[in-house]
């Protein structure tokens, strides 16, 4: 596979296949580019070789795409008109008029942007305290301020885009917030109990994490071990269909939670053209699982440092390699799957760096990127990404034991892109809105809403599931949905087998996690319960 | 915290800290500013940045205009930039009662030496394309109004204060009051009494849960105004705009962010949590004013409330039942515009122990003596002023 001449669309893959929709043109700063029906713009503009969508507001840095999926706004272009588009999350479609926001040239612009990277104002705020003296300073100033404000051009008038449909109103007895494994097995097991139910999730499927997955996943055999992610998924997703009493609400992004149980959410029907949703509902279940952390080293905005989740939606779902060569940090399963998963798509792994000791990730996962060839250094860490425009290299250097880089060892290594996998944090912030205690628990990957054995928290009525509730895995994560969806279920309605039934899945739970790798889990657990 | 200070100020808001700012400033002696939450926790840092003198009542106005001076030289003032732009700013009408107000307003506001000016529909269009004639029908426009950051005004009086001596208590409530006879001689807190020989009520919408605290009885009622910025665009906008429906304000930020705000109907629980059917309704109308806004996206929103009197217009002087107890509130959504002047003719007040003229029209007492100043600005209609109103909660904010 290594061998393969270089393209980026991947052709052929040992499992996964691609089906492009039709061959279309769009236009990048007046250039044409050729893209396929389905793909988003950023995979589109990757495939033909442009990193840099935008630039950074201070500095003015280059910035390429980072998530995508569409958290972070690093990938923001002007689309016909509008300002500030993520087109990680946007689809291309034929003539669209795609621009790159980097700033026209100024002089005031620039002579600032430079001032500013030689400390002109060193402390946070300096200008509250700098700009005061003299009658000149401040109008000058002002001018240069203004000269940077912001990301993109105020939208131009387009009339033909711009439709705003009439909002709507979902009501009922549970709503379940993000569609990956945990809020899936919510939806279904509060719709066996007869409520009704929607599930959102903000992509066009269900599936969450597992649509990207490629490999068989672990855990017990009840819980689709044995079976490829990306596969488990499309099981839930069709367990959810047969139910006339769930709605699914796809490409539907939940924005945020209101008092009286009422939640806010944008749902996309194309470019331009969205409706706002209103959903109330008696019960409410957030599984919007978790976004991954990033690593601070010089230069780790360059495009071309990407999220593993970033590289693999745009491998293994847009079907496109993020690069020829890669470097990978963290050795924990998501980077030793990913690059399993790179090698599967044709790419080359120059190596996968790991600060602590030893592997974080399963043995077998280690042993099978290790067989193909790919270093993996412990001890080391990546001191900075070399490159202009993108990344071209990495120096990366070993660490002592107290995790300090040695000196003189310092090296650096090839590679066209590098991808973060430093761990996930749990996403908090609708819990967090609707008043749920939080607590920082490390062992569970951060802040986690306080919630008990019934998956319920603090705030009566609100359950959480999955990776929310602190990050683990597949089959944890569909068992925990399963209790959150009875627990909302046997709140409403009295159900003795229901009852019987969600002991079962704690006992199942607690006897998934009596292992020795789970321990730090089983600590996190016990922390994260109410007192 | 002080046991005894001379002069105790409620509220760490703009007002509150403008007031004892200038207060220490004219050596009035030991001033403490106790604050429930943190400096600035209120209406002061929630609202729109807005400074206009385009109001209805001539007290009003002249009180605006000298705000509007000392805020040009605030920054070399306090030491501390405030980011202050003069871009003017422009009201909006659409109905004919609401051109007719403009239009009245205009010409009070030149007899006074304001230069406001009505726009007429070719200026408009050429001046802000990006506003949707056929929304408006009558706008007015005077270029001295000015924006400054609300936090930036904020902090910049409470590092002044700091550095003369003020003690700032953040996390200090007012629990009740020490009265004898018709004078407050202390003042309970959650952090113990401090005695004192006079106090300052600027606790903004909390004023009149404050007041009652010490027998006194204000008029004032709560506004719910909430707030929102969009993602920044590169900067384009340097006017306020203000629509008098509402009033609902947009302007833009020197980070580049459209920040806007909508004042939308009593609420009594004066809660601080922000409302999906704010984001609804704000979106809706200002969309309809600034067709393009539809591109934007609304990135963070949060909510605050207007204080508002009968007459739309502040009370500021000596409660008549509590001789002692000034009260600086009731600014019905113009308090960031007039606590510059506001502290410090109060604070001339306070130090001489007379009244001045130009707050005289201010006093509580004005709603007793039926002396009302009737400013058609603020949004006073849209309140229940029946006298059998549920009591304001005393509950802390939750957010
Ligand atoms: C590389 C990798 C390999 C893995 N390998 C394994 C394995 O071998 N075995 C195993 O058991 N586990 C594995 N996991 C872990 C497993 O995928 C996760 O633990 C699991 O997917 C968590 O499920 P979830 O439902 O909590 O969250 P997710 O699957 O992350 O689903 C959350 C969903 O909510 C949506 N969402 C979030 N916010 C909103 C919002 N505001 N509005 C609408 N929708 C929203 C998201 O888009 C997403 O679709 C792996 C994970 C990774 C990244
Ligand atoms: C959305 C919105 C937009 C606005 N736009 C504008 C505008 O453009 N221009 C303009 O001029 N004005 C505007 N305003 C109005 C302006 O913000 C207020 O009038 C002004 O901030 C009032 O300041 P303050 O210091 O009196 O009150 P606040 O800032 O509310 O301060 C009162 C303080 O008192 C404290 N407090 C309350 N009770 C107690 C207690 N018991 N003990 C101790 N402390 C207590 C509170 O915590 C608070 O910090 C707007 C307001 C809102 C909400
Ligand atoms: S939002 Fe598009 S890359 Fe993160």
């Amino acid at each position: 596979m290594q061998g393969e001449r270089y393209s980026p669309r991947i052709q052929e893959h040992p499992i996964l296949s691609f089906e492009r929709g039709r061959k279309i043109k769009f236009f990048f700063d007046g250039r044409e580019i050729e893209a396929y029906e389905g793909e988003t713009i950023t995979a589109a503009l990757y495939a033909a070789g442009i990193r840099q969508l935008t630039e950074s507001l201070k500095y003015r840095r280059p910035r390429g795409f980072f998530c995508a999926i569409g958290k972070c706004s690093s990938c923001l272009a002007q689309v016909d008109g509008v300002s500030n588009v993520k087109t990680c999350v946007t689809l291309v479609k034929e003539g669209m008029d795609v621009r790159s926001q980097k700033r026209k040239f100024s002089l005031l612009g620039s002579l600032v942007s430079a001032a500013l990277k030689r400390g002109l104002f060193p402390s946070v705020g300096g200008h509250y305290k700098k700009l005061v003296g003299g009658p000149l300073v401040w109008p000058l100033a002002r001018r240069a301020i203004k000269a940077m404000a912001g990301f993109g051009e105020f939208p131009e008038p387009n009339p033909t885009l711009g439709k705003f449909l009439p909002s709507e109103t979902w009501e009922g007895d549970l709503v379940v917030i993000g569609g990956g494994p945990a809020g899936i097995s919510a939806a279904l097991y509060g719709a066996k109990l007869g409520l009704k139910v929607a599930l959102v999730d903000e992509n066009s499927r269900l599936g969450g994490q597992l649509v990207k997955q490629t490999h068989r996943f672990f855990g017990s055999k009840e819980y689709y071990a044995g079976t490829r992610g990306f596969e488990i998924g499309r099981i839930l997703e069709k367990e959810a269909a047969s139910y006339s009493n769930i709605t699914v609400l796809l490409d539907t992004t939940v924005f945020g939670f209101y008092p009286g149980n009422i939640l806010g959410a944008v749902q996309k029907i194309d470019f331009c053209k969205e409706k706002m949703v209103k959903l109330r509902a008696k019960r409410m279940v957030f599984a919007t699982g978790a976004y991954e952390r990033t690593l601070i080293f010089e230069n780790n905005d360059l495009p071309g440092v990407m999220g593993a989740g970033g590289v693999q939606t745009l491998m293994n779902v847009q079907g496109i390699r993020p690069g020829k060569n890669g470097l990978i940090i963290g050795a924990g399963n998501v980077g030793l799957i990913l690059a399993y998963q790179l090698l599967q798509a044709g790419v080359r792994v120059e190596a996968v760096i790991e600060a602590m000791p030893g592997v974080g990730g399963y043995f077998v996962h280690a042993a099978k990127i290790r067989r193909a060839g790919v270093p993996i250094l412990t001890s080391h860490t990546i001191l900075k990404a070399l490159g202009k425009g993108s990344v071209e290299g990495a120096v990366v250097a070993k660490l002592d034991d107290k995790w300090n880089p040695l000196p003189g060892s310092e090296k650096e290594l090839e590679c066209d892109f590098i991808c973060v996998a430093v761990g996930l944090h749990p996403s908090f912030e609708l819990p967090y809105q609707a008043g749920c205690q939080l607590k920082y628990v490390p062992e569970l990957g951060g802040m986690v809403p306080v919630h008990d054995q019934w998956m319920e928290t603090s705030v009566p009525g609100i359950y959480i599931a999955g990776d929310t509730s602190g990050i683990e895995e597949a089959s944890t994560a569909i068992l925990g949905g399963r209790i959150a969806g009875l627990s909302a279920g046997l709140s409403l309605v009295k159900d003795r087998e229901a009852e019987k039934l969600r002991s079962e899945f704690v006992k199942a739970l607690e006897e998934f996690r009596d292992n020795p790798l789970s321990a730090k889990i089983r600590e996190g657990k016990k922390k994260a319960q109410p007192r | 915290m002080l046991e005894k200070a001379e002069v105790v100020v409620i509220g760490g808001g703009v007002v509150g800290l403008s007031v004892a700012y200038n207060l220490v400033k004219r050596g009035v002696g030991k001033v403490s500013v106790l604050e429930r939450r943190y400096l600035g926790s209120g209406a002061s840092t929630r609202n729109c940045c807005g400074i206009r003198s385009q109001f209805g009542a001539e007290e009003n106005i002249r009180l605006a205009r000298e705000s509007k001076k000392i805020f040009q030289g605030l920054t070399a003032e306090l030491g501390f930039n405030i980011l202050h732009i003069k871009g003017g700013c422009m009201m909006l009408a659409s109905t004919p009662e609401e051109a007719e107000i403009l239009e009245r307003n205009v010409r009070l506001q030149n007899r006074l030496g304001v230069n406001t000016r009505l726009l007429n529909p070719g200026e408009l269009r050429a001046r802000f394309p990006y506003l949707n004639p056929d929304k408006i029908r009558a706008a007015s426009f005077d270029p001295t109004d000015s924006k400054a950051h609300h936090d930036a005004v904020v902090m910049a009086y409470s590092e002044a204060c700091r550095r003369l001596g003020v003690e700032l208590n953040t996390y200090t409530e007012v629990k009740g009051f020490k009265v004898e006879g018709k004078a407050i001689r202390a003042v309970k807190t959650s952090r113990g009494e401090v005695k004192c020989s006079r106090v300052v009520n600027a606790a903004g919408v909390w004023s009149r849960q404050v007041a009652r605290m010490a027998g006194v009885n204000l008029p004032n009622r709560p506004l719910r105004a909430e707030g929102m910025v969009t993602e920044p665009f590169h900067y384009f906008l340097d006017p306020t705009i203000v629509h008098l429906n509402g009033p609902l304000e947009l302007t833009q930020t020197l980070r580049g962010e459209l920040v806007g705000g909508l004042a939308d109907g009593e609420d009594f629980s004066l809660n601080l949590n922000s409302s999906l059917s704010f984001a609804e309704n704000f979106c809706k109308r200002a969309v309809e004013i600034f067709p393009r806004l539809k591109f934007a996206n609304l990135m963070r929103q949060w909510a605050g409330y207007f204080d508002v009197t009968p007459d739309g217009s502040p009370v500021l002087g000596p409660a008549e039942e509590v001789e002692n107890f000034f009260q600086a509130n009731g600014f019905s959504g113009h308090g960031f515009t007039l606590a510059p002047v506001v502290g410090r003719l109060l604070a001339e007040v306070i130090a001489k122990g007379k009244a001045t003229p130009s707050l005289e029209p201010f006093y509580p007492s004005r709603f007793r003596e039926g002396k009302l100043i009737v400013e058609n600005t603020a949004p006073v209609d849209r309140l229940s002023w029946a006298s059998t109103l549920p009591e304001a909660s005393s509950s802390a904010p939750s957010r």
